[in-house]
């Protein structure tokens, strides 16, 4: 089905979505507990419902967008050093300790081996076996890892440098590519990501410039580094530029016998090019030009502007605001395109101190998120083929991961992803994930209702809420769930009851409105 | 469907429509036909009460379709020259007019062709004339260059523009996980990746007893609960629709959405516009010969699909459905250094079912020894393509709706 289409969603020409920064306002254009009648009962309920409150702790923002979800531990560092300090713990990443998620990531085996040692481990490999533990790791590590920020870049840099394991081939050269080409270079400076990127064999490969040769090119590549990985498509080339780049880059290769990088001297174009600003050096050091340039597109302020935006997209809103994509691009060009004052500066700026609730979560954002609220952990697996119907949520879903086909990433905002098939799965999502369905994954909902029996309803369910989403009942959402579990807000019931309405309950606050943004 | 969405239904949409338009994207809509509406300042009162004639599927070929592979102009000289190597022989089309002929993997849909139900349309583009997947497909879908009022769709312009059917309860359904920007605007489209997959609580019990208490929770105006209540309301409407496996044959990866198409235009829900997406398009390699390898395969599911699709409909007494097929850009005259093509300008559009005047070739046909950088060129706007479906199939003449700052010139697709 469409999975395999290529849909090209874009974001980048104009602003898609419709309307989504007047969601809050929206809602309290028609706030129908205000306008009162509740006893009327379900009629009323016909408008606006705002089931979850602000916590009124001013760095949750910061803690939902630069995580996959606020979890206690994380509002206890927060609380602990402070918000400054706990980006710059983020930012410094390898300090963090990881041990834990990575040893649980080793059990896949396919994670840590080579092209060549991938294809003598899973020859005929069309089971996507390979893809499978790729995308359960990289899952798995969002989920677990301490070092949230940097899955959230890695994640980032995945979409923007997309290359999808969908093919026999690109199924041996994805998972090296992740390890050796996007995680060293996730929190560094986007210069070596681009090299790294460039030389990598499943970018050579997915889009076409190993077998671009001189006097006979392919132009695949060449355009969608300008287009999609630097400069954009405003950016301030054209036709000539493409074709030069791709002459630039004959003989960017791999070599079939290892599966790696391999500069093909004898395919290589060695004519001279002028290319936004770039004049080829008179030297011998071919391979050396092609790196040269893509340094020289990484400082290029179009490419600021670029990647800045697509950042500012992924973290703060669908419809970045120029004067802040001018603020980070100045940080990006004066840091030699280091990307950790980038976002020490994005997350500091007013602009995103002040669009709380404007970004809708995308799905896999989702799907990890809810498990982090409700505690969940992978159990340890050493296939892919344990994951079944976590895929299967996935692909209902819209976003399994590393299987979108075009090179532009999956879509990053809401206009693309909320729609009646995508929301639907999220609340089959919320309560299967409830209910202990996934085999794979460990939920225990004990924590989330221990020791608050005999206790009014409406103080169970504030509870509850605090300790799954970190945020207050409102009147309304309390409303709703009482209305649904048919007991007033004043009954005091005991744990036993307790036991069989917190499923209802944890699924419902999941699939809440306001856990689909953050 | 549930009481309290029951209840709320007509203003909601009223309401909806008024916060669609009111965030300034409707500006541009509406400067032609009717009074101007009390409800929504700006957008024109819709001309006519009238249900439309037809009913149209849209498939967008995702990627860029290699038109000249697909109907071949067997009779060029510089065709074979451009294309030592994945040329279409002369020998092996199906042929139409003399001059252009089907790639043999499109045969099955000649048969269409020749009954006056088909029909082709060379040398369609776009002004703008981008190789980018992104800008083309984003001026194709919007109906409008880049800047169009917040990227609404053309799509979503003539929903917003015209009435549709009486009671219809989904007037446009976008198949697939992603929203198409072509419905983007319209916020009460229904888009779903399949039919078989809506279902609340298919894989575990508890979600299928969250169905009121989610309507309560998702109640209201913003999208996202906008987009809750038009869930619910599917849940109901497509219960019945959910085949559980059987149906008609799948034969690749698009199969599903030309079934579920067939089956909600069955559905009686008035739905007037489908879109389907198909990918793989973006053939920059190995694209291989008549016979075998990439082209072919695409071709071949391509043509199958549709085949049994206007099959389907056929069998289904729904004489009054269109399908139009449409891609980002044609590639390349010249094949590349690996066996593909890179990305072009004009292109083909196939349209059949439905009031097409089909058994011919249609479009001003540049030829092949007069390139635009090396491109086929475009003497088509798409615009006037999509105009004529949407004027005679879908019954609205408000072009300066659908297409604003575009003059429409006929075509002569339609009959």
């Amino acid at each position: 089905m469409t999975d395999t289409a290529l849909q090209f969603v874009d974001a980048e020409l104009t602003p898609p979505g419709p309307i989504e920064t007047t969601r809050r306002e929206a809602l309290r254009l028609d706030d129908w507990f205000k306008v009162g009648a509740a006893a009327t009962g379900v009629a009323v309920l016909a408008s606006a419902c705002d089931a979850i409150g602000d916590s009124g702790n001013p760095d949750m923002l910061l803690m939902k967008r630069a995580t996959y979800g606020v979890t206690q531990d994380v509002i206890d560092r927060v609380a602990a050093i402070g918000a400054a300090a706990w980006i710059a713990e983020q930012l410094d990443w390898t300090n963090l300790d990881t041990t834990a998620i990575e040893a649980k990531v080793a059990n896949l085996p396919a994670i840590a081996m080579t092209a060549a040692q991938l294809e003598a481990a899973y020859p005929n490999n069309t089971t996507g076996e390979i893809a499978g533990q790729l995308a359960v790791a990289t899952s798995m590590r969002q989920l677990e890892s301490p070092a949230q920020l940097y899955e959230r870049m890695v994640e980032f840099w995945s979409d923007h440098f997309n290359v999808p394991a969908t093919d026999n081939i690109l199924r041996y050269l994805k998972a090296p590519e992740d390890r050796e080409a996007i995680r060293p270079n996730a929190l560094g400076k986007f210069k070596d990501l681009l090299v790294a990127s460039a030389q990598s064999p499943a970018m050579l490969y997915y889009l076409d410039n190993a077998f671009s040769s001189a006097g006979s090119i392919n132009e695949n590549y060449a355009r969608e580094l300008l287009e999609l990985h630097t400069v954009g498509v405003f950016g301030g080339y054209d036709e000539v530029d493409i074709v030069a780049v791709a002459n630039l880059l004959t003989g960017w290769s791999i070599d079939p016998a290892t599966g790696l990088f391999e500069f093909r001297g004898a395919q290589h174009d060695t004519s001279f090019q002028s290319i936004l600003g770039w004049d080829r050096p008179g030297d011998t050091n071919y391979l050396d030009h092609g790196v040269q340039f893509l340094q020289h597109l990484a400082t290029h302020p179009s490419t600021a502007d670029f990647i800045c935006t697509k950042l500012i997209r992924r973290f703060v809103t669908d419809q970045p605001d120029p004067a802040m994509v001018a603020d980070l691009a100045a940080v990006y060009l004066a840091n030699d395109t280091d990307i950790r004052p980038v976002l020490t500066a994005l997350f500091s700026h007013a602009t995103f101190l002040a669009s709380s609730g404007s970004k809708l979560r995308r799905p896999m954002e989702y799907l990890v998120g809810v498990n982090r609220q409700i505690g969940a952990s992978f159990s340890t697996i050493t296939s892919a083929g344990a994951i079944g119907p976590l895929a299967g949520s996935a692909v209902q879903l819209g976003q399994l991961p590393f299987q979108w086909p075009a090179p532009n990433g999956y879509p990053d905002v809401a206009g693309a992803w909320l729609n009646a098939g995508g929301l639907l799965g999220r609340w089959n999502l919320a309560a299967d994930l409830t209910n202990d369905y996934f085999p794979v994954l460990n939920v225990d909902l004990t924590p989330l209702r221990a020791g608050i029996g005999s206790r009014p309803v409406g103080e169970q369910l504030d509870i509850v809420a605090d300790r799954l989403l970190h945020e207050p009942l409102t009147d309304e959402g309390r409303y709703v769930l009482c209305f649904h579990l048919g007991v007033g807000v004043n009954d005091v019931k005991n744990s036993t009851w307790l036991y069989f309405a917190s499923y209802p309950i944890v699924a419902l606050l999941l699939a809440t409105a306001d856990n689909q943004y953050t | 469907m549930t009481t309290q969405t029951d209840t709320t239904s007509p203003s909601r949409r009223q309401v909806l429509r008024g916060l669609a338009v009111s965030t300034g994207a409707g500006a541009a809509l509406g400067a032609g036909a009717g009074p101007a509406s009390t409800i929504i300042p700006g957008l024109a009162t819709p001309a006519s009460a009238a249900a439309p004639p037809g009913r149209v599927v849209v498939v967008f070929l995702r990627g860029g379709i290699d038109g000249l592979s697909a109907v071949v102009p067997y009779t060029e000289p510089a065709y074979y020259t451009a294309r030592p190597g994945i040329s279409i022989p002369a020998g092996s089309v199906t042929d139409l007019d003399g001059q252009f002929g089907l790639h043999p993997a499109m045969a099955p849909l000649h048969g269409l062709y020749t009954q006056g139900r088909l029909a082709v349309i060379n040398s369609v583009g776009n002004p703008a004339m981008s190789r980018s997947h992104f800008e083309a497909q984003a001026y194709w879908e919007q109906g409008a260059a880049g800047n169009s009022p917040m990227g609404f769709g053309w799509i979503a312009r003539h929903l917003l523009s015209s009435t549709g059917i009486p009671d219809a309860q989904f007037r446009a359904i976008g198949l697939g996980a992603n929203t198409v920007r072509s419905l983007v605007g319209y916020q009460e489209a229904l888009v779903m990746a399949s039919v078989d997959q809506f279902s609340l609580g298919a894989n575990d019990w508890l979600a299928s007893t969250l169905q009121t208490p989610l309507t309560m929770l998702y109640s209201g105006q913003a999208p996202v609960e906008a987009t809750g209540t038009t869930t619910v309301q599917a849940l109901d409407d497509l219960a019945a629709l959910i085949s559980g496996g059987g149906g008609p044959p799948v034969y690749n990866n698009s199969t599903q959405a030309f079934n579920d198409a067939r089956t909600l235009l069955g559905a009686g829900l008035g739905t007037e516009i489908i879109t389907i997406n198909v990918g793989g398009w973006d053939t920059h390699d190995n694209m291989g010969d008549e016979t075998a390898g990439e082209m072919y395969d695409l071709l071949d599911g391509l043509a199958t699909n549709l085949t049994m699709f206007q099959a389907g409909l056929d069998a289904d007494g729904h004489s009054d459905v269109t399908t139009i097929l449409m891609s980002e850009f044609g590639r390349r005259v010249h094949e590349n250094g690996s066996g593909g093509c890179d990305h072009g300008f004009g292109n083909v559009v196939v349209a059949m079912g439905a009031g097409i005047a089909g058994n011919q070739v249609l479009g001003s046909w540049p030829g092949l020894t007069s390139l635009v950088n090396g491109d086929l060129d475009v003497t088509t706007d798409f615009r006037d393509v999509l105009a004529e479906i949407v004027a005679d199939r879908l019954g609205n003449t408000d072009f300066a709706s659908v297409f604003p700052g575009h003059t429409v010139t006929p075509v002569g697709l339609t009959l």
